[in-house]
């Protein structure tokens, strides 16, 4: 929750606050908007950025599954889970947590299964971006 | 002696006579030793007595005869030398007079008798002769005239040794008679006796009659010999006991066993009763059946089970098949409707298959459970119990079972819907806040604004922390390990409940005792959740009085320096309703105030104090409560730890010594308040006066020594703070020391502002003040120059815009949507960071250009931030090294504590809190200017 300190001041009821909270989370969005000043032409640029460098990080990620190399495996799911959760993309960032929690470990059962999971879970998050109409600030 | 002894005991019968023959015997035997023996000892001492005086008798007389002749022959030689004979004659004659002269004769040269007297005819026969010459001395030589011959008697001699042996004779009777006497007494005394009692008591024993012991005490061979019969008698008299009550107890026995026998018959035949009463009245039905599967004995429970009749009539071996058949006919069992044959074939598989029990559904709606056991002679032993109640339970129980869960799934998900809908509107008040400290804003205004913040913010903390409760109980809670500014981290608590405390009109107060170290790692939300509980509970509870929080130290010697350990003691004490000694050991258990209608009363979850003390126990401590009824409660808490450096110390120092020595006089009516007061003042080194009673301080002023400033309580008796202040001015005039006045009521009020306004007060506090606040009111009033730099900085909106530009900053990390979005913060705060994407480039960029701070990702490929961090440390040593901070995602702690181990200076958590950016190139900042100064 410290996380939402200077957050926006939005008045709790605003439209979009329904739009699609399972998949991605509103207040997250709105940090987000509000640590890099409210500019919603900055926003945007990131939200390109997340369109575009997401998949390459899952591409890393297959890649790093086949090769059953951990390490990477645990760095690129680390660096999805940070972006996921810039995002407020809720149920991505825990896949990606536990993912990084199961290389720490160095226990990966299946790691092509969790990556694939991941990617769908990725899909849904950005289609869900795509469709959100941004919040003021 | 013996004479009587022996005839009374021969009286006493023939059986003794041996006995006593010997007795006899033994009497006389010892006499035929002792009389020969005194006699023969007797004459043998008598007899050396007189040969030895017989002898001294006859020397005696010999020399009397030597003597005699030799003095007579001297005597007579004149005399028969003259011839005068009858001189001789006399000579002789005087001889004869003594006894002992028997005669007496002298003779001439030719031995012719001259003269003679007595029986000279007895010389030849006489003992005691003897012959002499008389020799005449004729001058030159002697010549012999004659010889004198002289014979004595022994005849005296005689009569006396015979007078000797009759007294002898005399002496030896006297003697042998004493000697015998002695004998037989000593005999019958030491040896008689005795034998005589033993012959008794033998004789005793010999009639049957009780034995006695012998009473005869003496330390010689027959006492011995006393004391061993008596014992070897009542050994005797043991074993014959013994002997006794052993062919009691052998008789007692066989009587015994026969009423046994007799009995056991009679038991078996009960006790076959009893097994037919107990096989019928158990309400299970039960049934035997034998090897061939023949019945042996069923009860009626049985046949009602079976059959429906109590009474049914089924003759003792009756085969298994036939009774499920018959059962089956009875409409008993509504599964064998259907297919009859088939459920009797499945009833005697069943039936055979002994061990595990089945259930079967009996007509009516009942059901039975039946076990089938093996017996040890092949049968079968059938046992079928009505379950239909237990069933119809246990039903229930399920049912009930699978509300509840859902029941508890519902609860679990209306608390999370409930979480996420109260921290909406929450964050909205947050936001709102943080927006409204961004404008410009009065002193009083922002303090509000704060507290809305902390308020908003801390209740954020607690409703996480209830929906967290489950989390602590189930000790998955982990504590955060920050450096703690506890100063900040009291007050701040303390101020929160302050309102609710004004509202009740009680005193609350603060007290931080100089010992305690201004920061310590630690977790000061769970630390401000713990305090916030006690205090709110404090203020809930009291009605009239104070709630003092006092925080020390229990370890005063210690040093404060950093790294060293701590151990603080915080205590709230209030002067409440109190809590009954026996409600106490419930206080810190889940849901349990002190009891419902306490709840219902003042509110209240009941989770506060049990999270109090998982966090306290968490946090290695321990929490206790002490309480009077009706006086008040303490609580106490102890919270071990490490102190550690806070940021702000410096301008605090400036604040501090800017305001150093200067008299302040405090007034105000409450101790605790003036207790605390003084000693703050006296940590930071100010002279502090504190007086209680308005006119006393007005007093005080007039004196020689003037107050730098004066503090003045709003609210008290007599005399109100404006009251004070006014009479203050009036005495002092132009000479007045700034005031500050202190007000536990509420600002808001308008006649209270615009009097405040009137005073000309230097600061307006509200109660409990914060240190910062103070000291910053202190300063304001005593050295107003240091002051306006400082408030400048903190009235400024945004501090972080202007000053910005002159650090540098390196952003490191290999995600791009970060790059992005750090670089558009930092831009944002002012400053123009570089940003690369790998370690190895952040060691380039440091060795090229000096930057002020580095933000460092710890997740990176290739190259992760700890190791970049060591190799720029590396690089760089000798020259100056910027202020290093780990970014990281990660929300452990225990990790944070490794990033700061292995070499960071500071750490941040992502999503980056703007906030927490800021204070951390602030530090930066120092950091480089303390480097470069």
């Amino acid at each position: 929750m410290r996380n939402f300190h200077d957050g926006t001041g939005e008045q709790p009821s605003a439209r979009g606050s329904k739009l699609s909270t399972d998949i991605i989370d509103d207040n997250a969005i709105r940090r987000l908007l509000s640590v890099i000043g409210g500019d919603r032409e900055d926003f945007l640029e990131l939200m390109e950025e997340f369109e575009e460098s997401t998949p390459l990080l899952v591409d890393k990620m297959k890649q790093a599954a086949t090769e059953a190399n951990i390490d990477s495996l645990r760095i690129s799911a680390h660096s999805l889970k940070s972006n996921a959760r810039d995002f407020g993309a809720v149920q991505l960032a825990s896949l990606c947590e536990a993912l990084e929690l199961a290389c720490k470990n160095q226990d990966v059962p299946a790691p092509v299964d969790k990556v694939a999971e991941i990617e769908q879970a990725l899909e849904a998050a950005r289609e869900a971006l795509r469709g959100m109409t941004l919040p003021d600030v | 002696m013996s004479g009587k002894t022996v005839s009374g005991l021969s009286s006493d019968g023939s059986t003794s006579a041996k006995g006593l023959r010997g007795t006899r015997s033994v009497q006389s035997k010892f006499l035929l030793y002792v009389v020969p023996l005194v006699l023969v000892s007797t004459l043998l001492v008598f007899g050396l007595f007189e040969w030895n005086a017989r002898r001294s008798a006859e020397q005696q007389l010999q020399v009397k005869l030597d003597k005699m002749v030799e003095i007579q022959s001297a005597v007579l030689a004149e005399s028969l030398w003259n011839v005068a004979d009858n001189q001789i004659k006399l000579i002789l004659a005087a001889l004869i007079t003594d006894q002992d002269v028997l005669a007496a004769a002298v003779y001439d040269e030719r031995d012719r008798l001259v003269a003679e007297v007595g029986a000279t005819d007895q010389f030849e026969q006489a003992h005691f002769v003897l012959a002499d010459d008389i020799l005449y001395d004729g001058g030159d030589q002697q010549v012999r005239i004659g010889q004198l011959r002289i014979a004595l008697t022994d005849a005296r001699l005689s009569s006396l040794a015979r007078e000797r042996l009759i007294l002898v004779a005399f002496l030896a009777g006297i003697l042998l008679i004493a000697v015998v006497g002695a004998t037989l007494t000593a005999n019958r005394r030491i040896i008689g006796r005795p034998l005589g009692l033993l012959l008794e008591s033998i004789k005793l024993a010999q009639s049957d009659a009780p034995r006695k012991p012998v009473e005869w005490n003496s330390d010689d061979e027959i006492g011995q010999v006393v004391s061993a019969f008596n014992e070897m008698q009542q050994r005797q008299t043991a074993y014959e006991q013994q002997l006794r009550s052993a062919n009691d107890e052998l008789e007692h026995r066989v009587d015994e066993r026969t009423a046994e026998l007799a009995g056991a018959e009679l038991t078996a035949r009960e006790a076959r009763g009893q097994l037919t009463d107990a096989i019928e009245s158990i309400t299970e039905g039960f049934a035997l059946f034998d090897s061939d599967d023949r019945l042996v004995v069923a009860n009626r429970r049985y046949r009602e089970i079976m059959f429906g009749d109590v009474d049914a009539d089924i003759a003792t071996g009756t085969s298994f098949a036939d009774i499920a058949r018959r059962a089956a006919e009875a409409g008993r069992f509504p599964n064998a409707e259907k297919d009859r044959q088939a459920w009797i074939e499945r009833q005697i598989t069943r039936h055979r298959t002994t061990g595990s029990p089945y259930i079967q559904e009996i007509a009516g709606n009942h059901w039975q459970q039946i076990s089938n056991r093996s017996t040890d002679q092949g049968g079968t032993v059938a046992v079928h119990s009505d379950i239909t109640e237990i069933k119809r339970i246990s039903d229930e129980l399920k049912r009930a079972k699978d509300a509840a869960e859902a029941a508890n799934e519902a609860k679990s998900a209306f608390l999370a819907t409930m979480s996420h809908e109260i921290r909406t509107p929450l964050n909205g008040i947050i936001g709102m806040s943080t927006l409204l400290n961004g404008t410009r804003l009065t002193e009083e205004q922002r303090d509000f604004s704060d507290t809305i913040a902390t308020a908003a913010d801390t209740l954020l903390t607690i409703i996480s922390d209830i929906l967290d409760f489950s989390k602590v109980e189930a000790g998955a809670l982990e504590l955060e390990r920050t450096p703690t500014d506890l100063v900040e981290t009291i007050e701040s608590s303390v101020e929160l409940v302050a309102a609710k405390a004004a509202e009740k009109d009680i005193e609350l107060a603060c007290r931080i005792n100089p010992d305690v170290p201004a920061g310590m790692l630690g977790d000061p939300v769970r630390l401000k959740q713990i305090l916030m509980n006690l205090l709110n509970n404090a203020v809930k509870f009291t009605e009239v009085g104070e709630v003092v929080l006092t925080v020390s130290s229990m370890m005063p010697e210690a040093s404060l320096e950093p790294g060293q350990t701590t151990l603080l003691v915080f205590e709230v004490r209030d002067t409440g309703i109190g809590i009954p000694a026996d409600r106490m050991e419930r206080l810190f258990k889940s849901f349990s105030q002190v009891d419902a209608s306490t709840t219902r009363r003042y509110g209240g979850t009941g989770l506060g104090l049990v999270i109090s003390k998982r966090l306290v126990e968490l946090m290695g401590g321990e929490i206790s409560v002490e309480s009077t009824v009706g006086e008040g409660t303490v609580f106490k808490f102890t919270l071990p730890g490490e102190v550690a450096a806070i940021p702000d110390k410096l301008s605090r120092d400036a604040q501090l010594a800017a305001i150093k020595g200067a008299n302040v006089l405090i007034v105000d009516d409450n101790r605790t308040n003036r207790l605390i007061l003084s000693e703050k003042f006296r940590a930071w080194e100010l002279s502090p006066r504190a007086v209680g009673a308005p006119d006393e301080a007005l007093d005080l002023i007039g004196t020689d020594d003037p107050f730098d400033l004066i503090i003045v309580d709003f609210k008290m008796p007599v005399m109100n703070g404006f009251e004070f202040t006014a009479a203050a001015r009036d005495r002092l005039g132009p000479k007045a020391p700034p005031m500050i006045l202190f007000s536990s009521a509420s600002p808001m009020e308008e006649s209270f502002r615009e009097g405040a306004a009137k005073m000309d007060y230097s600061s307006t506090l509200s109660k409990p003040a914060k240190s910062g606040q103070l000291l910053s009111a202190l300063v304001k009033a005593l050295a107003p120059d240091t002051e306006r730099i400082d408030s400048q900085a903190q009235a400024d909106p945004r501090p972080e815009m202007d000053t910005a530009t002159d650090v540098r900053v390196l952003l490191v990390d290999d995600n791009a949507i970060n790059r992005k979005v750090g670089r558009k913060i930092l831009k944002r705060l002012g400053y123009d960071p570089i940003v690369v994407s790998s370690g190895k480039e952040a060691i380039d960029g440091c060795q090229s250009e000096d930057f002020d701070i580095v933000l460092m990702d710890i997740e990176m490929p290739d190259m992760d931030g700890i190791a970049a961090t060591r190799q720029i440390r590396e690089v760089l040593s000798g020259k100056r090294v910027p202020f290093i901070v780990a970014l990281t995602a990660n929300a452990m702690s225990s990790e944070r504590e490794n990033y700061l181990k292995s070499g960071m200076d500071d750490y941040l958590s992502k999503p980056i809190d703007v906030d927490a950016l800021s204070n951390s190139i602030k530090a930066a900042r120092r950091h480089r200017d303390a480097q470069l100064s």
